[in-house]
């Protein structure tokens, strides 16, 4: 857990690997699920990231394929706000931060 | 304004409501979507699943109030678009539930594929299971509506192998 990486002591080598841990970026992860439409979930990545069809397509066929995609990376809060709004439309989506 | 033309017998629609009326009171106090590990802070964590809840509720809401209406099954429907889109994510919720609630004992490649023996399965499961194919049908037709250019392009091509462009 990221959170392991914290130090009482900010001085000791902890807060350095604390500063890592939170300027690494953060992905969301949709991952795939035997339900959903594969139109539906081109659509729902079009409307919620604005990506063109050829782009959502292919995070599409990633999930479906290869059981996951990264369908978006960079800070952790707007990461959030989009894998809540992924799950409102009833993606399986979740928040994994970048390796180091 | 999507507007969809609907012939359905008045004994399936009286079949869908019940299904989906009984779905919908499962949903009433449980999302579908896994959330773990969302947040380490239980407050902030139960904010998000009361969130999503509340989402849903009205979602389902929506689904109900238009295939209670006495018109629905008779011929065009209007949807709006607002109304269009909680339609679409009550579908996908309500089919997730009965597929976790219902169907568990059908392998998901089936589902998937749709080889399915409606046949096989017992009364009580091909009702549900006639409900699930008509919800997906239903997100199709509103899918194509609103959004002709995905029908379009959309391939289910098992060939076609994702490139590696990043998000």
């Amino acid at each position: 857990m990221w959170t392991d990486a914290f130090d009482d002591n900010p001085d000791t080598e902890g807060s350095a690997a604390t500063l890592t841990e939170v300027d690494r970026p953060w992905h969301v992860v949709v991952r795939n699920d035997p339900v959903n439409l594969m139109s539906y979930v081109v659509m729902v990545f079009q409307k919620v990231f604005g990506y063109t069809t050829a782009k959502a397509k292919q995070h599409m066929m990633e999930v479906h394929q290869l059981g996951e995609s990264i369908v978006w990376t960079g800070e952790r809060e707007k990461a959030e706000n989009y894998v809540y709004i992924l799950q409102q439309w009833q993606l399986t989506a979740m928040l994994r931060q970048a390796d180091a | 304004m999507p507007k969809i033309e609907l012939k359905i017998s008045p004994f399936f629609i009286e079949t869908l409501v019940d299904v989906v009326e009984r779905v919908t009171k499962i949903l009433e106090g449980e999302i579908v979507v896994e959330t773990a590990g969302i947040d380490e802070d239980p407050d902030l964590a139960a904010a998000w699943r009361e969130g999503l809840l509340e989402a849903l509720r009205e979602d389902c809401a929506h689904l109900l109030s238009i295939i209670e209406n006495h018109d629905f099954g008779q011929g065009v429907i209007a949807i709006d678009d607002q109304q269009a889109d909680a339609t679409l994510r009550a579908c996908s919720a309500i089919r997730l539930k009965i597929q976790q609630t219902f169907l568990q004992d059908i392998p998901s490649e089936a589902l998937e594929t749709g080889e399915i023996d409606f046949y096989a399965l017992k009364p009580d499961t091909q009702k549900v299971f006639a409900c699930y194919v008509f919800l997906a049908s239903w997100q199709e037709m509103l899918l194509a509506e609103m959004y002709p250019h995905i029908a379009e392009e959309i391939s289910f091509d098992e060939g076609d192998v994702p490139g590696d462009e990043e998000a």
